[in-house]
């Protein structure tokens, strides 16, 4: 069952596209990565899926159903999106935050429900951040942070969860910990998961799949030992690595190889030999 | 024929007056009564039967020949300063001045002992200062305004929107007494006394500045000499009176020119350009100190009235500003200023 | 969650008890001193209680016609400035908005300039329910700006909280140059009867301005105070709030609609009232929170408080016969926001 589908999304803003014709499904229950270098389109097929920027050409069908008929509450119902950094400026508690999550689901009129508040608890105890749940938000750490912008995330009791870059800010540490509650979520809970990744290693040891896009396009697509290559990682990011085998889960890591870069000067001829 | 009407007017004049007795109005009545007063004295009918008795008249009035047909009768509907109808539905007790010269001439026609309240401004005669003063109406304290509960309030022109406030949010009845020229006072004066039952008060007091007011001028009329009078209301920006102001009149009838006939308003900016092409004769200043002052001026010196020394400072502002009663005493000091041969001690 | 909700709620009660306080002493205090009680005991009797009147009658008419219309229209103007400042601020993420930033005041004070110079004197109704044509056409120069504004600041379907607040400023400064120019053109008395007006003063007010004024208030208030859920998940960041399903453009138009409506009808009937609709959300901030559905109700019954207060404080001084309300805010509130602001930078450095 296809919980996303994009079919030859173009989309730009307002100058040459950023993505064109991109093609790619997810299937439910899912962990898709993402990744690609900058400027490939990544912060773009997110935006576009959740609603924010229109197509020029080109659909995205959530759950089967074109996003241009869907208001944004009903896509709210079924995405959630967690975003690298959420600048919070107002000094909310943990729990409050967590609450907003409920915001697409609670009629206008009407307060928050026995359901709504069940469904904090479950996001909060999930994320294990109940213990922070009376702190003030801008009291902790970039971690802590990220961990409960994901109970945000779940408290809207999404079908389909995506992360855009969430690790981008976070130590190895708050990396690990971080992607290692989304796959679990994933994996107890069947949701499906669209990671942005900047980080290929961390791609490789979370997903199931790898999207790498360049100039907007897919350039391929499968599990991370097909996509993680030293040919596709050359051509896409035109960087020379070394791909090995993880001796722990047998997962492709990339080794980057520090390179002697020449002299612009000397090889210009320059300057006295 | 003569009779027949007379009788006809003094028999609808008791009916309705009978009805209006019983608490209806009568447009007819007021105009029997308009109608009647013009007729003069004689004609009237005793009784009118609104439940007014003869008011006390100030001093003076109970001369002979005037007789009850001087009472207004009420309710009366009289054309205001602002040329707007003010019905009045009762004789006002309590009555609201709020200008100095009103205040004047309220005193004047001998009704000072109904006001309730004045302006801080209002400080002639003495007894005005032993009435409550409603402040100095920049801005206007409408509490204490209100507080006075007046039931008649006497305005200059000035003010619509302080005037439509206390009619249409507070209910109070206005009367606009601001003139502008001595025509304008004697008929304002006449029918101020009117609204307030002093209406034989009022007439002898305009007879009064009348009379004088022509004789001033009769004694004017032969003489071919009339001085180029400029009026100087402030220095700077310089502002002097126009046509159309009491100043422009007084000097008029006290047999001299306004050398500011040129003027756009009665009361005019005037440059200083044009103050020398005038060229007056005399220069008048609100005061002695003003007079000073201006024989001081840089520019002024080739004016005749600066180099022959002729400016001259009222002795009280107040004479010729306030247009009221003592407007005459304003026509006199010009008159005297102007032609002192003709009118010295 | 509860902790904060219990907050609100008392917070909500105590500026109630405040501002009946407030009214009952601004009732009392003027030219002409009521007691309190007889304050208190005034306005029963005309809500049908009993008292047998043992005052003055022309204390009725004192408190009923002079004084309560001020309180009235004070109380009910500043309630939509400060509500509409607190929108805005949760609306541009930003603790220093304030309602006239989207040109509004500026527009609204244009539209008060010209009517003033060129069209004095031509009431629109007659009698009671007359109104001059300087409210009307600084409500309307009010919209106008901010409709232009949102012109300006729109990409097609899209507006941006920034491009927003840029037109805003070139559209407010554009408007005080041509009130300027107004002012150098027309007579003096014009001049002085616009510099007195931008001044902002309830000196003016009766209970048909008030009766003016409610629809536009009510819609406002009634609108703004529904969007406190979105407002809050709209300070987590547009994108983020887009991802929570909040209409995001819906929202903008409807925050900065029901905004100007409050501050154009504000401006048009009472001048310029700076501060407050800066300075009460940020201090209601302090005490329930962030959360607008808390915020924006207790900030307009704090701002009545404020308001009543400084004019009853205005009212009372001496040998000041009647100062401009929104001067006294100016110059008490500037001061006190300084206190704020250092309050606030201080202890982080």
């Amino acid at each position: 069952m296809t919980m996303l589908r994009v079919e030859s999304l173009t989309v730009g803003y307002g100058g040459p596209p950023v993505l064109r014709g991109l093609d790619l499904a997810v299937a439910r229950g899912e962990f898709l990565a993402v990744v690609g270098p900058n400027g490939s389109g990544k912060s773009t097929l997110v935006r576009t899926v959740i609603g924010a920027l229109a197509p020029e050409s080109g659909r995205v069908l959530l759950d089967g159903c074109d996003l241009r008929r869907l208001r944004p509450r009903e896509v709210a119902r079924k995405v959630a999106v967690v975003a690298q950094e959420t600048a919070v400026g107002f000094d909310f508690t943990v729990a409050e935050v967590v609450a907003l999550g409920r915001t697409p689901h609670i009629r206008p009129l009407r307060g928050e429900g026995p359901r709504d508040r069940e469904a904090v608890d479950e996001a909060l105890r999930l994320t294990g951040t109940a213990p922070l749940a009376g702190r003030r938000i801008t009291a902790l750490s970039g971690g802590e942070r990220q961990r409960v912008m994901v109970a945000r995330a779940l408290a809207q009791e999404p079908q389909l969860l995506i992360l855009d870059e969430p690790t981008a800010h976070l130590d190895i540490a708050q990396q690990v910990d971080l992607l290692g509650l989304v796959r679990r979520l994933n994996r107890t809970r069947g949701l499906t998961v669209v990671a942005i990744l900047h980080d290929l290693n961390l791609a490789a040891l979370y997903a199931d799949r790898v999207v790498m896009l360049k100039d907007g396009r897919g350039w391929a697509d499968g599990p991370p030992g097909e996509v993680l290559t030293e040919a596709n990682i050359q051509a896409v990011y035109g960087s020379r690595v070394r791909v090995v085998r993880h001796p722990v889960t047998g997962v492709p890591q990339v080794l980057l190889l520090a390179r002697e870069v020449p002299d612009p000067l000397s090889a210009a001829g320059v300057g006295s030999d | 024929m003569k009779r027949t009407v007379g009788s006809l007017l003094i028999l609808t004049l008791f009916i309705t007056a009978l009805l209006a007795g019983c608490g209806g109005q009568g447009a007819q009545q007021q105009g029997a009564e308009r109608q009647g007063a013009e007729q003069g004295s004689g004609q009237q009918a005793a009784g009118t039967g609104s439940g007014q008795e003869a008011a006390e008249l100030g001093s003076g009035q109970q001369a002979a020949g005037i007789g009850a047909g001087e009472e207004t009768v009420y309710p009366v509907t009289l054309v205001d300063g602002d040329g707007r109808e003010v019905t009045i539905q009762a004789e006002p007790q309590r009555i609201l001045s709020l200008g100095p010269s009103i205040t004047e001439l309220v005193f004047a026609i001998g009704r000072g002992d109904r006001l309730v309240g004045r302006t801080d401004w209002c400080d002639y005669p003495d007894a005005a200062l032993d009435v409550p003063s409603v402040g100095s109406l920049f801005p206007p304290d409408y509490e204490r305004i209100l507080s006075t509960e007046p039931d008649l309030v006497l305005m200059l022109g000035g003010s619509l929107e302080v005037r439509e406030r206390l009619e249409q949010e507070y209910g109070l009845t206005t009367f606009v007494v601001d003139p502008a020229t001595f025509e304008e006072l004697y008929e304002e004066a006449v029918a101020l006394g009117t609204a307030l039952n002093a209406r034989a008060a009022a007439e002898a007091m305009v007879a009064e500045i009348k009379a004088e007011a022509d004789a001033i001028s009769t004694k004017v009329l032969p003489i071919s000499y009339r001085p180029r009078v400029f009026y100087q209301v402030s220095p700077d920006p310089l502002y002097t009176a126009g046509p159309g102001s009491f100043i422009d009149d007084m000097i008029r009838i006290a047999g001299g020119i306004n050398a500011a006939a040129d003027a756009e308003s009665p009361w005019a900016p005037y440059s200083v350009e044009q103050l020398v092409a005038a060229n007056p004769d005399i220069i008048v200043t609100s005061s002695p100190a003003m007079a000073e002052e201006a024989l001081a001026r840089k520019g002024w010196e080739s004016i005749t009235a600066v180099r022959e020394g002729r400016v001259i400072g009222l002795p009280d502002e107040d004479i010729v500003v306030r247009p009221g009663p003592r407007l005459i005493e304003g026509l006199r000091w010009f008159a005297e200023t102007l032609h002192p041969g003709l009118f010295g001690e | 969650m509860m902790g904060r909700e219990a907050r609100g709620r008392r917070a909500l009660a105590l500026a109630a008890a405040a501002l009946a306080v407030a009214v009952v002493v601004a009732g009392a205090v003027g030219s002409v001193r009521i007691p309190p009680a007889d304050v208190v005991k005034i306005l029963l009797n005309r809500l049908g209680a009993g008292f047998a009147p043992d005052w003055p009658r022309t204390w009725e008419a004192i408190l009923w016609d002079v004084r309560l219309p001020r309180v009235a229209m004070g109380a009910l103007v500043v309630m939509g400035l400060s509500v509409a400042g607190a929108a805005y601020q949760g609306l541009f993420r930003n603790p220093l908005a304030d309602p006239s930033v989207v040109g509004a005041s500026a527009g609204a004070s244009l539209g008060a300039a010209a009517a003033i110079a060129f069209l004095d004197g031509v009431p629109l109704l007659p009698g009671r329910w007359a109104l001059g044509p300087v409210p009307l056409c600084a409500f309307c120069g009010g919209i106008a700006a901010v409709l232009l504004v949102f012109r300006l600041a729109s990409a097609g379907r899209q507006t941006s909280t920034v491009s927003l607040l840029l037109a805003g400023m070139v559209v407010s400064s554009v408007a005080s140059s041509l009130v300027s120019l107004i002012m150098y053109l027309t007579s003096s008395q014009a001049r002085d009867a616009i510099v007195f007006w931008l001044m902002g003063g309830l000196s003016g007010a009766n209970w048909w301005k008030v009766g003016w004024l409610l629809p536009y208030l009510a819609a406002g208030l009634g609108l703004l105070l529904l969007q406190g859920r979105e407002l809050n998940a709209f300070l987590l960041g547009e994108e983020a709030a887009l991802s929570m399903g909040v209409d995001v453009e819906r929202l903008k138009r409807r925050v900065l609609g029901a905004g100007s409506l409050l501050t154009a009808a504000a401006v048009a009937f009472c001048g310029i009232i700076s501060f407050v609709g800066l300075i009460v959300p940020h201090l209601v901030r302090l005490i329930v929170g962030p959360d607008h559905r808390w915020l924006m109700p207790v900030s307009a019954v704090t701002g009545a408080v404020v308001l009543v207060a400084a004019d009853t404080l205005a009212r009372s001084l001496p040998w000041f016969s009647e100062l401009p309300v929104g001067l006294v805010m100016s110059l008490t509130g500037g001061p006190f926001f300084l206190f704020l602001l250092r309050r606030e930078l201080l202890p982080r450095g």
